[in-house]
């Protein structure tokens, strides 16, 4: 038996140590269920082979696994299973193999649910959480579209003269608003250049070192779900392109009102020197 | 019918009026007069006569309220913003009243900037430089900034801009203004002898007695209108051409 950290400090015990594990068994059959009752108290006599430590006070203190054939023993249904968890390498495959498992195990009374179904509540966190990126991000980028904006405006603003200057020796202005946004797309791909190197090597450390949840939540973590309480950062090459694409596009789209605002620069006003 | 396209500048009955609120400023009552390619012209007058406006007229940076202005048969009225831009970097030079040098590029790089627009090679553009830094007195100032130069070497450097891409017609407003009497005389030399060389023709406006001394025609503005127009060495001003 294999024993939470804080269960085994309540019940002092240690590993090798031996624990009586009562409980009551499942009913045997559709008659018995009826009854209120269930089925008689078992106990066993189990002994520690191991302690664990998940960091999630809920559930090294509440949490324990046996080995399958003594649960069973113990519930008083040999040979009888109530789920069986199937893991994955890819989350996305699992609507995948459950059609191929219901189509295998078609007339055989099992119930074949991918995660989502059968963990509704995590599922509706996760698109819960999906849907929060999503806000995130969008406020993100309006903040990027913002920066741009700024820095671009800014640069037109303080250098009226210079375009004027430009304009009065013989620059045309359709040829100053596309050194506008010349210039606003080089300064977002150097700031995009920055910004992948800074922000992958933070996504590297992320995805080898993880995020230790236990960090913030220590004992808080819900404990209807068990999972790892080291986050692993995964970033895919469509996001990062995405994002890329997304930032290009909006710089060009931003760069417009600036360079608009530099080709209308007015003559021979902007050449005045203060 | 006149071949307008015989005259570097034709100004029909120019009018120019500032209004900033309530305040009415009227800068050009009806100018008008024409100059021959060629033509080494100053503007004079006093201060807030229209010198500085005219000249902004005729180079396509201020636009005219009332009246014609051709620039070798250019109507300037009915050029395009880009189009004006094109004819100044074709064919004017300018210097202007305040030097009006980028403050981030260098000696060199502010005179060759109208030949980078034009797209002339960078070994050209240096070579040209150099050769009319070497004849203004700016040899060896090329590689510093504007805020390392007097104001009579951005001066010279201004008019090295205006003069090195050769253009037909040089619009200088107060050129000798910040420059000793030596350096504004082998400025002023340059100038003529551009002007003999190539037919540059030139339209200043100054207050510098020496400029007007040496200008072969002299036109006196009073007021935003022209209060006399006198030719020297033998040249006749064109007459002026009716008001419409």
């Amino acid at each position: 038996m294999v024993i939470g950290a804080d269960l085994a400090r309540k019940l002092a015990v240690k590993i090798g140590g031996k624990v009586v594990l009562m409980t009551q068994a499942l009913p045997q059959s559709d008659t018995e269920a009826t009854d209120e009752a269930g089925g008689e108290m078992q106990s066993t006599l189990l002994r520690v082979s191991g302690i664990f430590r998940t960091g999630i006070q809920a559930i090294d203190a509440h949490v324990i696994q046996l080995p399958l054939p003594e649960a069973q023993a113990l519930l008083g249904v040999p040979d009888r299973v109530t789920q069986i968890a199937v893991l994955l390498d890819q989350e996305g495959d699992s609507l995948m193999v459950a059609r191929s498992l219901r189509k295998q195990l078609m007339g055989v009374p099992v119930e074949i649910l991918p995660w989502r179904e059968s963990m509704p509540t995590m599922a509706r966190m996760f698109l819960l959480d999906e849907a929060f990126n999503y806000v995130m991000n969008g406020v993100v980028l309006a903040m990027v579209g913002l920066g741009i904006l700024n820095t671009v405006l800014m640069r037109v603003l303080e250098r009226r003269y210079e375009f004027g200057l430009c304009s009065a020796l013989g620059l045309r202005p359709v040829q100053l608003a596309v050194m506008i946004i010349g210039e606003s797309l080089a300064l977002t791909a150097i700031s995009l250049v920055l910004g992948l190197v800074l922000g992958l090597s933070l996504q590297y450390y992320f995805a080898t070192a993880g995020l230790d949840l236990r960090w913030f939540f220590h004992s808080s973590l819900p404990t209807t779900l068990v999972f790892d309480p080291i986050i692993y950062s995964r970033l895919s090459l469509t996001r990062i392109a995405s994002s890329v694409g997304i930032v290009f596009l909006m710089a060009i789209f931003i760069s417009f009102y600036p360079a608009f605002k530099a080709a209308r620069t007015e003559l021979p006003g902007a050449l005045k020197v203060f | 019918m006149t071949d307008t396209t015989k005259w570097a500048v034709e100004l029909k009955d120019v009018k120019k009026t500032y209004r900033t609120g309530p305040i009415v400023v009227p800068a050009l009552r009806g100018v008008s007069f024409r100059v021959a390619p060629g033509e080494f012209l100053a503007i004079a007058g006093p201060s807030g006569s229209g010198k500085t406006t005219l000249l902004n007229i005729i180079g396509g940076l201020d636009r005219a309220d009332a009246g014609e202005v051709l620039v070798e048969g250019n109507n300037l009225q009915l050029l395009s913003p880009g189009e004006l831009a094109r004819l100044r970097l074709q064919r004017l030079g300018f210097v202007f009243q305040a030097y009006n040098l980028l403050p981030v590029l260098t000696a060199l790089e502010n005179a060759e900037f109208t030949l980078l627009l034009q797209g002339v090679l960078a070994e050209q553009r240096k070579e040209r430089v150099q050769k009319l830094f070497a004849e203004i007195g700016l040899a060896g100032l090329e590689h510093r900034r504007p805020g390392e130069l007097s104001g009579g070497q951005q001066q010279r450097v201004a008019v090295a801009r205006a003069m090195v891409t050769e253009p037909a017609l040089i619009l200088a407003d107060e050129p000798t203004a910040n420059l000793d009497s030596a350096t504004a005389t082998a400025l002023l030399e340059v100038m003529e002898q551009l002007n003999r060389t190539h037919g540059t023709t030139f339209v200043y406006a100054t207050h510098d007695p020496q400029v007007m001394e040496r200008a072969r025609r002299l036109i006196r503005l009073h007021d935003g209108q022209i209060a006399s127009d006198v030719a020297r060495a033998g040249q006749t001003p064109e007459p002026w051409p009716e008001s419409t």
